[in-house]
């Protein structure tokens, strides 16, 4: 091994490392981004003088280049960290390659997730550039189009939630693995599935509602992201800053968190402080992305400028804030708490609408009752003709006349073979129901609205 | 990264203790060798021991050790319980690339010595001998095999995976391009079309890569373009293979899924598809034509309906058809499938389908099926509802594109140092904080790394309370111990003024904790334009920036030496005068003369007298060096030197060409300064020594004609008028030379 061989193969992995983060750091286009590619295409082309091809490869803990053991994997931190989640272990880079083809390998690099369904169209053919990954699969069990599988998901992800805020409040972090784990799941169901899983979230759980409150907003701001076209590791990364949310409430003393009563003006100050603890825990946890801890830190504030933490001011908002902010406040008050009765749907959505404009985006809030409709699936609704019906799925253009599934006939009496209806075909016959007029608390049926879907 | 396997059983007591022994045994005489001197008890106490336990009556056969970077395996089986000798054993073979060892019985302390030396040096330099495989193997010793790990090999692309060109063949054809491979690519595509297990699974693979929206004919297409590519490599390349290859292609298409196949039958794209189709299929064998049902029937992967339109579109024929069910029959017989209950029945109705022609027509009015169409593009319009115009998604997740997010991330980071009053949060922000501006440092986003170490720097100064300055200053301190000079040295070359100028000013608001980093970035940086960047990044530092030249100027590289001195020069003053002294001895000529000039910069007396005892003490070829040196100034300030020189050297013996060395430069310089001195040199000399007598005025001569002026002129004329015959000789072979040349000058010069 000569020396400036091993001098130039380490100052490769410097520029590599520097182009890759920043890539990752910048949106395309960026004067940084452009400066380190073309310093890493330059260190190229020093190794290319002496050599065809450079191959750079993780080789257990070893960074090697060609066959130089470079560096240990913990000295190159994010560049090593990003490979193995891209699932690369291998990287080969011919003599002739491009500043062009570099970005476009970085682009790749940056957006691949090893976990994504298809390893084989994760990387581009790039002429120059050829990758050796590895695979890991992380499926959910079951089909994600059976209930019960989604039901299953539903419950092991409270679970989770619960671990994770556990291990936060004794550990003064959450377990990001686990969170990670478990928001794969619930993407892959949210892209799946999507019904289905929002319909989990109108479930009402009194004994875990920290919990339960944490994985809906969780669901529900992914359901929205992936309406706005949002998909794959940024959907995961909206899941997980939505999850985390309010995991400052881990900080806030137990007599203020379970107050039953309206809190005091003192009170209040306390509990507003959750938003700080939130971002301050989540930016010390390592392998958090960057937007939960902003989503944390912002999600009280508003876009008329109203909100906490007082003294902090923005402009405008980031699409991960408003999304969570939206479910948080949706959840918060559908669900129905010891000191809070919880609201019908629709009055909830009228309370969110009447804020249009001023404390939310209004483009998102009528996006956000698309969405849910004003009787989300999985609610139990009656209908104009006296029938209940489930309510299956949503029609977003008019939110008052979703696709259900009726279940009990217009004399009250239960059908042995229960019949599905989309409202908004149904036409001038008076006798056919044609729109949803009150939900209906499903505790006052003796049966589960979401195994009926 | 390897395929998980079913790790062996852990060694037994026994052969875990004979391990353990063996590594504590090695690692202490390893140590021994290299910390003892030849001789020391120590060494020959640990070397035994290891000699003893590796004696064929203590270890009968050999040892297989297989080193891992954290431990040891034993005939590839690790020990049942771990030890910090193993540890450190295998750190040590690791780092010298060792990936297994063969111990033989035998070996005497002399052999087990070679071997620990040569284990003791550092893994770059017996890598720099060739590798410690290479250097074992020439040392005559057979008591231990080494294999050494092959990086390279490991890193290999596996000819078994995926390679490169079956990558690039799908992504052309499913992009619609032609074959674009290489010699290489076209090799391995002939091999592939060789073989047509092969060539099946890259047929299966284009299938799976289709784009899932693109739809069937979508996927038919891309497939006959890779069929239609092949034929024509093949055809260009091996035409005598065209039939095998065509037969391997039939054998591959009866892998398809029905739906491909009906597609690839069907495909009217292309003028050559049907034709090309049809000589596939002509060449399906029966065997694969029943694989090809009886595959399907056992997967229950597709919809009978669809297996039987494709049944019966490739064997037309009645009779034809029930033979080849009967031969699937017997495939699907033999499956598992074959011993379930109710097989017969299974079977009769699958056959009964496979040979009733197959149409929706009958089943389907014309009404329905629009009915149908309807709801499926009202489902699709419900869920892709939306009243939003493109802009505005696009201005919403512009609001989490990748700048923004960083942007976001700053703010946030800015905003907590700035609400958190609680000292102890307030010091754990330190840890994020330092690691952002690292990572900003890293990518070269100086600005707003610039913005952050303000807040470190505004409490570091007492913005705030005692305790938040002190958390300031560890802070601090944190960041420039770590990667920080890294960082902006990779930028420093790269960056545009304005942005360094940024970085000099960020850099020095740190205080002078960042002097000593920055002096060893820069007594190591071989960059001329990093070198330069951080030498000024140093000098805006004030006299702080003095203390590094030390470091600097011991350097092993002459161009760091110069810097060290180029930084003395604009720091000034005599202080630097013994340092530059050192420098005077540099065994780079470069260096020499860049401290020279230094010396000659200070200007003081005791810098002359510096170079007077370097010309006057060193070695003949320094003093040439210095010369040189001074000789290539060409600069008013080297007069008072030549001055010195002249007034203080003795013009006789060893220094005599220093003097006369200096003679001449006066002349060059054109500084009056030095008529004086060269009119004193003019009258010396001595009638013993007339040669060297007449060198001597000759050149005082010639100098003060060089000069030129009426005072130099005047000094000649004097000579003439006045001096001795020496005297007289030499000023008048100049003066008229002189005079000479000022009538050649125009008459604007003047007296001159």
């Amino acid at each position: 091994m000569s020396p400036p061989r091993f001098q130039l193969a380490d100052e490769l992995l410097r520029r590599f490392a520097a182009s890759l983060r920043s890539a990752q750091l910048y949106s395309p286009g960026h004067p940084i981004i452009a400066r380190n590619l073309e310093s890493l295409s330059a260190a190229f082309q020093m190794l290319h003088s002496l050599q065809p091809a450079v191959t750079i490869g993780l080789v257990g803990d070893e960074v090697i280049v060609d066959d130089m053991p470079m560096a240990k994997a913990d000295t190159l931190g994010a560049l090593v960290r990003r490979l193995q989640q891209a699932g690369v272990e291998r990287i080969t880079v011919d003599r002739g390659v491009t500043v062009d083809e570099i970005t476009e390998f970085l682009g790749a690099i940056t957006t691949v997730d090893a976990r994504e369904t298809d390893p084989a169209d994760a990387f581009p053919a790039i002429r120059h550039i050829r990758v050796g990954r590895v695979t890991v699969e992380q499926r959910v069990e079951g089909s994600l189009t059976d209930m019960a599988t989604i039901k299953r998901l539903y419950s092991d992800a409270v679970t989770v939630a619960g671990n994770v805020w556990e291990s936060a409040q004794t550990e003064g972090r959450p377990d990001a693995t686990a969170a990670r784990s478990m928001i794969d799941g619930l993407a892959q169901a949210v892209a799946q599935n999507r019904t289905a899983l929002l319909a989990l979230t109108t479930l009402k759980n009194y004994d875990n509602y920290t919990f339960t409150h944490m994985v809906n907003v969780s669901i529900l701001t992914m359901g929205q992201a992936r309406g706005l076209g949002i998909d794959g590791p940024l959907l995961r990364e909206f899941g997980l800053a939505a999850l985390m949310h309010d995991i400052g409430k881990v900080r806030t003393p137990l007599d203020v968190l379970n107050k039953p009563d309206k809190l005091t003006d003192e009170e209040f100050a306390i509990m507003k402080r959750h938003v700080v603890d939130g971002a301050e825990i989540l930016r010390m946890t390592p392998d958090i992305p960057a937007l939960a801890p902003v989503v944390a830190f912002e999600h009280h504030l508003r876009v008329d400028g109203s909100g906490y933490p007082s003294g902090v001011t923005r402009s405008s908002l980031n699409i991960g804030t408003m999304l969570c902010s939206i479910a948080d406040v949706y959840d918060a008050m559908r669900s129905q708490r010891h000191y809070q009765k919880a609201f019908p749907t629709d009055r909830i959505l009228a309370v969110m609408k009447r804020n249009d404009g001023t404390q939310f985006d209004q483009h998102l809030v009528r996006r956000f009752v698309q969405l849910i409709g004003i009787y989300p699936a999985g609610n139990i609704v009656r209908l104009n003709t006296g029938e209940v019906a489930v309510v299956m799925n949503v029609y977003a253009p008019d939110p008052y006349r979703p696709h259900v599934r009726v279940l009990i006939d217009r004399d009250g009496k239960r059908l042995d073979l229960p019949y599905e209806l989309n409202l908004w075909d149904a036409g001038e016959d008076p006798q056919r129901p044609a729109s949803v007029v009150a939900p209906l608390d499903p505790a006052d049926y003796p049966f589960d609205p979401l195994l009926l879907m | 990264m390897a395929e998980p396997t079913d790790a062996p059983a852990p060694l037994d007591a026994g052969d875990t203790a004979r391990l353990m022994d063996f590594a504590r045994a090695c690692k202490a005489a390893a140590r021994a060798v290299v910390l003892y001197p030849t001789g020391h008890p120590a060494i020959a106490a640990t070397l035994g021991r290891i000699a003893h336990i590796t004696a064929p009556p203590t270890q009968p056969g050999p040892l297989r050790i297989t080193v891992l970077p954290d431990g040891l395996l034993l005939d590839d089986r690790a020990p049942a319980r771990g030890d910090a000798a193993l540890t450190e054993l295998a750190t040590l073979l690791h780092s010298h690339l060792i990936g297994e060892m063969v111990v033989h019985p035998g070996g005497d302390v002399e052999a087990w010595r070679s071997f620990l030396l040569l284990l003791g040096r550092s893994g770059e330099s017996v890598r720099g001998d060739g590798g410690i495989a290479r250097v074992w193997a020439t040392m005559a010793t057979c008591h231990v095999e080494l294999r050494e790990i092959d990086y390279a090999e490991v890193l290999r692309e596996r000819s078994g995976g995926d390679p490169a060109v079956w990558t690039q063949v799908i992504t052309n054809c499913l992009q619609g391009r032609s074959f674009d491979l290489d010699e290489a690519g076209i090799r391995e595509l002939l091999g592939i079309a060789a073989d047509s297990e092969q060539l099946a699974n890259l047929m299966t693979s284009l299938e799976g890569r289709a784009e899932s929206g693109g739809g069937l004919g979508v996927k038919a297409a891309a497939l006959m373009r890779m069929l239609r590519g092949i034929v024509e490599v093949v055809s260009r390349n091996q035409p005598e293979q065209l039939e095998p290859v065509l037969k391997n292609m039939a054998s591959a298409v009866g892998h398809c899924s029905p739906e491909m196949l009906l597609g690839l039958l069907g495909h009217q794209h292309d003028d050559d598809g049907p034709q090309l189709m049809q000589a596939v299929v002509s060449r399906m064998t029966d065997a694969t034509i029943s694989r090809f049902v009886s595959r399907h029937v056992i997967a229950g992967d597709t919809s009978t309906d669809r297996l039987a339109e494709a049944f019966q579109t490739l064997v037309r024929d009645g009779e034809e058809q029930q033979r080849l069910l009967a031969l699937a029959k017997g495939d699907v017989a033999a499956s598992p499938l074959g011993s379930t209950e109710g097989f017969e029945s299974v079977w009769n109705n699958v056959a009964e389908k496979l040979l009733t022609s197959y149409s929706d027509e009958p089943f389907v009015s014309e009404a329905y099926g629009r009915e149908l169409s309807g709801a499926r593009a009202k489902a699709i319009e419900v869920e892709g509802v939306s009243d939003d115009p493109p802009e505005r998604i696009g201005a919403w997740l512009g609001t989490i594109a990748t700048t923004a997010l960083r942007s976001l991330d700053l703010t946030l980071m800015l905003d907590l140092l700035r609400i958190e009053q609680d000292e102890e949060r307030w010091r754990e922000l330190m840890r994020p904080l330092v690691g952002l501006i690292e990572d900003l440092l890293l990518v070269g986003d100086f600005d707003a790394a610039a913005d952050l170490v303000g807040v470190l720097v505004g409490e570091a100064r007492g913005d705030g309370t005692t305790a938040r300055r002190q958390i300031a200053l560890t802070a601090i301190d944190v960041l420039i111990a770590g990667s920080m000079m890294r960082h902006v040295t990779t930028h420093l070359a790269t960056i545009d003024e304005a942005q360094f100028e940024r970085v000099k000013a960020m850099c020095v608001s740190l205080g002078e904790v960042l002097v000593r980093p920055l002096a060893e970035a820069l007594s190591v940086e071989e960059r001329p334009r990093t070198r330069e960047r951080l030498t000024s990044v140093l000098l805006a530092f004030g006299s702080v920036g003095r203390r590094t030249i030390e470091r600097l100027k011991n350097s092993q590289n002459p161009a760091v030496r110069r810097t060290a001195i180029h930084l003395m020069r604009q720091f000034g003053g005599s202080d630097a005068l013994p340092a530059l002294t050192e420098l005077l001895d540099d065994n780079e000529p470069q260096v020499q003369r860049e401290a020279v000039r230094a010396i000659l910069n200070v200007g003081t007396d005791a810098a002359y007298r510096i170079l007077e005892q370097a010309l006057t003490g060193g070695t003949s070829q320094s003093r040439e060096a210095i010369m040189q040196s001074i000789g290539l100034v060409r600069d008013d300030r080297a007069t008072p030197l030549f001055v010195y020189i002249l007034g203080h050297i003795d013009h006789r013996g060893a220094l005599a060409p220093v003097y006369l060395r200096a003679i001449e430069s006066l002349g060059a310089l054109h500084d009056p300064g030095g008529i004086a001195p060269l009119r004193a040199a003019l009258y010396k000399g001595e009638w013993w020594a007339p040669r060297r007598t007449g060198a001597l005025r000759s050149a005082a001569a010639s100098a003060l004609a060089r000069i030129g002026t009426p005072e130099a002129l005047a000094v000649l004329d004097e000579a003439v008028a006045r001096g001795s015959r020496g005297v007289r000789s030499a000023a008048r072979a100049q003066l008229s030379n002189a005079r000479a040349r000022r009538q050649a000058r125009a008459p604007g010069d003047g007296d001159r």
